[in-house]
């Protein structure tokens, strides 16, 4: 038997890595699986390597107690513990670092292709790893394997990492170097200090040497200098000069260039582990005071967990609990939370997810965004459930966190940086490119409020100006390296459940057009409904979408699929642009929302210039649905004769001058001229324009809306008017209406809804849709699960297996009633906040435009949004007060809320 | 009984799988839509008839129709000249139809 790899199936998603883990180890945790997948070049290479089961058995020869052994029936090399002294022997002959000793059991770890039935290949959903079984052709490939390793290996390391090694075949010392940087990227360097070298005095190049704002020892761990050179680093990777990165050195600079005492730590702390009764979770969590430097961990309340679950439930009640109404959203006052659930880093499809929720400053109320990727498991496997980040540091400064190791750095240094070189340059900087970053760029520095936090350069946390949070608190990222990893409760059960909806979603008849086309797949369907807002929402059709959506995207742009952390529909794309005026940009992901807020929202046909846009907004730290509408709705004022170009400093804007949305894109982040008015987001734009301009303010409770013309499809009109977070389709998300899909909406709420719940045309049973979506995807976003990974789109993961999932994951007690419970009360606590607020009945509508103006798009021609018939049903299935839009207190209290209807001063 | 010209486009998986964006087909008159697939397998083969019929020869649940930018019902009759958009469906729910895995 062998494994055969692909790396051009290959996603990256590590599903391979996460149920050998748990499978062998106990733990789910990359770094302890027997095989690993090799990221780098900007993820343009994902490849897994795998133990090749040498015919000339290097780690077999090399053992001196003749503990490895081939297995007659499946060929593979195993390790025999009763018999492994953990010399390590085996680790230092394997010439492609697939031998490891575990450093807590001492016993050699490797690949035993699973008794002959591999998991790793059972789980690929895109065969990048398949089983050879006929025992002659798994001879003959596993030679060639070795051959090709030989000579590829070397070389594919160096492009990664940077560094060069070399193998020679048959000499087992000069093997060291490749083992030695496969288990770099293996993680097994937990004890591995930071860098913490000297940079070479006298070559700084800008800025003053930072200073420290007081206490140096905060937690009592000295001060170090840190930052330096490691490996080499040259002119070569200078940004790109149309880098929005103005008027500094290029950067990644030269690392030898660095001035003297830049990303120093100015306080760190090691993290004591605490016990916590339910598994999934990490059981302790971070507060960091940015104005004392102090860091401390302290214990996961398991009350907490049982209430509230994780992710947004954390955030919730925290917010509510330590950020009271008068605080400002951009004041030291204010806090950002951090927050991973407890399926994050788990098997579970796909528990990629980090939430972070703080008051938003676009909106004034209860803000959250989340992102995918692989910030949020490699939070948990560092051990840590949530991080709350509170004051104001008095420079600018990043958190890094190192497994237990917690430090604030100083990031003078990274201020004013995009967010892929404020990233790139810790990573290289900290001699780590596994290193996960969340950060903002030069528009959350300058407090636009709707910056995004850009997670990992492939996802962003984009909604409700989080990123300005950040900025307010001098706080350029959060940086993070992880290798604990995650424990379940009940391993095999959780492995076996685990599996089992993997396999499900795999089978799902949406799974192959979500996995090939990603959302922008939607694009075409949505417009022949009327559902995709052109010209700030005056259309729901834009007439050139054959230049815009996913068929073109994908024939012209596509490079390669990329996952994010255990998702098999990696509905990610790498795009790049090849020719044109924007050649050489690329993407790790383009959205369906980016497609219509750089594309239809501003009547822009050319697709080039919206992966343009999207490449600018992620380096600037832009939620691109915001800007997008802020550029729509400048457009629609300047149609309207509303804004002059006087007042436009010289734009044209024209609907589609994409020159001018790229520049505008700049001018917000930068709060240069309109850009400076744009920044503030449509409501407060409009109404220091005045004139009339409020209407053309596509926006509810302050937050710009998102591509779903609640006149094509109701529920996305109700689902826009309640959000706890503003207009938004991701809290409730009806996605089971979009076109109609019966067999769905029969599975999931019976016979007797149909069809009306499935019509997007019809009012009947939307409240309920929306309530049981925004109560299921507070769940969802407090788990750490992903809503397009099955739990919304595709609708396969309902209540019942969340709930069983949670259970297996966290030996917590869970039923689909109890997690129902949770997720309403965690959306009600989050209304409650905004009750607190001001936030009223009176706040729970939408534009004018779209309860008035008749569409005159497509099938939706002739209807507006009826939101009053939907909103009375809808208060009366959440038990609010019809008048006002507040919880009641026997709703509150049957949900364990009673301190928050004694809060609001509810009779008894 | 006579001709009718239909023009299809296709979109997602759909056009991958017919080798093309779009295409005008003749029918025989009368014809709905499960004529139309019915004729689309036979034209495109199984590499396009499995993604828009089941096994049983019915409409695929997975399949999206509009007919002239509305949503048809199964028995509507074509006419000359009508413009058919299908999709695969590509979010909402699943009918829970096995279907192995392609990138």
């Amino acid at each position: 038997m062998y494994l055969v790899t692909n790396a051009a199936k290959c996603t990256g998603c590590q599903i391979c890595q996460t149920f050998c883990s748990l499978s062998h180890s106990q733990v789910i945790a990359p770094a302890r699986a027997r095989l690993l997948v090799l990221r780098g070049e900007g993820d343009e290479i994902t490849q897994p390597l795998t133990c090749q089961q040498c015919q000339e058995a290097w780690c077999a020869e090399a053992c001196p107690v003749d503990a490895v052994h081939r297995d007659p029936t499946t060929g593979a090399l195993v390790v025999e513990e009763a018999a492994c002294i953990g010399c390590g022997a085996c680790e230092r002959a394997c010439p492609f670092g697939m031998v490891v000793v575990n450093k807590e059991t001492k016993l050699a770890e490797k690949c035993d292709l699973c008794g002959g039935d591999p998991l790793c290949a059972k789980m690929c959903p895109t065969g990048a790893i398949a089983v050879i079984n006929d025992s002659e052709e798994a001879l003959t490939r596993s030679r060639q394997g070795v051959a090709e390793l030989q000579a590829s290996l070397p070389s594919l390391l160096a492009q990664i990492t940077g560094e060069t090694v070399e193998i020679a075949a048959g000499n087992r010392g000069r093997k060291k170097g490749v083992t030695a940087l496969v288990g770099k990227i293996r993680d097994r360097q937990v004890a591995r200090p930071l860098v913490t070298a000297t940079a070479p005095a006298g070559q700084q190049a800008w800025g003053a040497t930072p200073t420290l704002p007081g206490n140096k020892q905060a937690s009592g761990v000295a001060v170090q200098d840190a930052g330096a050179p490691r490996g080499t680093s040259s002119a070569g990777n200078r940004l790109d000069p149309s880098s929005p990165y103005q008027g500094r050195p290029a950067l990644p600079m030269p690392l030898t260039e660095l001035p003297p005492g830049h990303l120093r730590i100015l306080s760190s702390s090691v993290a004591p582990v605490y016990p916590c009764r339910y598994q999934g979770y990490a059981g302790r969590y971070l507060r960091v005071n940015l104005t004392t430097l102090e860091i401390k961990a302290l214990p996961l309340e398991e009350s907490l967990a049982e209430n509230y679950l994780g992710g947004n439930g954390f955030g919730t009640k925290i917010l509510w609990d330590e950020v009271p109404a008068d605080v400002e959203p951009l004041s030291p006052e204010n806090k950002l939370i951090i927050s991973a659930g407890p399926l994050a880093g788990t098997l579970i499809p796909n528990g990629s997810r980090v939430e972070f929720i703080a008051k938003s400053p676009l909106t004034g109320i209860y803000g959250d965004a989340n992102a995918g990727g692989f910030f949020g498991p490699e939070l948990k496997f560092a051990g840590y459930d949530f991080i709350v980040l509170e004051g104001k540091a008095s420079r600018p400064v990043f958190l890094m966190i190192q497994d237990d190791l917690v430090e604030i750095r100083d990031a003078l240094l990274l201020w004013g940086m995009d967010t892929f070189a404020a990233e790139a340059t810790i990573q290289k900087a900290l001699g780590d490119d596994q290193i996960k970053v969340a950060g903002i760029g030069p528009a959350g520095e300058n407090l636009v409020r709707f910056a995004a936090i850009n997670v990992t350069s492939q996802r962003s946390a984009a909604r409700a100006g989080l990123g300005a949070v950040m900025g307010s608190k001098n706080l350029k990222a959060v940086a993070v390296r992880g290798t604990k990893g995650v424990k379940v409760a009940k391993g095999q059960e959780f492995l076996e459940f685990a599996r089992q909806t993997h396999l499900r979603l795999r089978n799902n008849e949406i799974f192959p057009a979500v996995s090939r086309f990603g959302t922008p797949g939607i694009a075409a369907l949505m417009n022949l409904i009327g559902r995709f807002p052109t010209k700030n929402f005056q259309f729901g059709h834009f007439e050139h979408i054959d230049e815009i959506d996913a068929e073109a995207l994908r024939d012209k742009f596509f490079v390669k699929n990329l996952a994010c952390f255990n998702c098999p529909v990696a509905c990610d794309k790498i795009y790049r642009v090849n020719e044109g005026q924007f050649a050489g940009t690329t993407v790790k992901s383009l959205e369906y929302e980016t497609l219509n807020a750089f594309g239809a929202g501003v009547f822009n046909a050319n697709l080039a210039s919206i992966i343009k846009g999207n490449d600018l907004a992620d380096r600037l730290g832009l939620d691109t649905v915001s800007a997008g509408r802020a550029v729509s709705f400048a457009m629609e004022l300047y149609e309207k004769g509303l804004l002059t170009r006087a007042e436009t400093d010289g734009l044209d804007l024209e609907w589609g001058n994409y020159e001018t949305v790229l520049a505008l894109l700049k001018k917000i982040a930068y709060r240069d001229g309109l850009g400076n008015l744009l920044a503030e987001g449509v409501r407060r734009a409009a109404r220091a324009i005045g004139r009339g301009a409020e209407y053309y303010a596509m926006e509810v409770k302050g937050q710009e809306l998102a591509a779903q013309d609640g006149r094509a499809q109701q529920s996305m009109g109700l689902a826009h008017a309640t959000s706890n977070r503003g207009a938004d389709h991701l809290k409730a998300f009806p996605t089971i209406d979009e076109t109609g899909y019966p067999n769905e909406g029969r599975r999931r709420y019976g016979e007797a809804y149909l069809p009306e719940i499935v019509d997007p045309l019809s009012n009947k049973y939307k409240a309920f849709l929306v309530k049981d979506g925004e109560d299921y995807g507070a769940v969802i976003d407090s788990l750490g699960n992903c809503k397009s990974g099955g739990t919304f789109v595709m609708a396969e993961l309902y209540w019942d297996d969340m709930a069983k999932a949670l259970e297996l994951a966290s030996g917590m007690p869970v039923t689909a009633e109890s997690l129902k419970r949770t997720g309403e009360r965690i959306y009600n606590l989050q209304r409650a906040y905004n009750i607190r607020h001001g936030i009223s009945r009176k706040d729970d509508t939408l534009p004018r435009r779209l309860l008035t103006e008749p569409s005159p798009s497509q099938r939706a021609k002739g209807h507006v949004v009826r939101l009053e018939v939907m909103l009375e049903e809808y208060y009366r299935l959440r038990q609010w007060d019809p008048a006002t839009g507040i919880p009641t207190r026997a709703k509150l209290e049957e949900l364990g809320l009673a301190f928050v209807a004694d809060f609001l001063g509810q009779a008894r | 009984m006579g001709q009718i010209k239909v023009s299809i486009k296709y979109y997602n998986l759909l056009r991958e799988a017919a080798g093309q964006a779009r295409e005008e087909v003749t029918l025989t008159s009368p014809a709905n839509l499960l004529d139309l697939l019915l004729h689309l397998e036979k034209q495109h083969g199984e590499g396009l008839g499995r993604w828009i019929l089941n096994e049983g020869k019915e409409i695929s649940p997975a399949v999206r129709i509009f007919l002239n930018g509305d949503t048809p019902g199964e028995s509507q009759a074509l006419q000359d000249g009508d413009e058919v958009a299908l999709f695969m469906a590509i979010s909402g729910g699943s009918a829970g139809v096995p279907l192995s895995t392609s990138y």
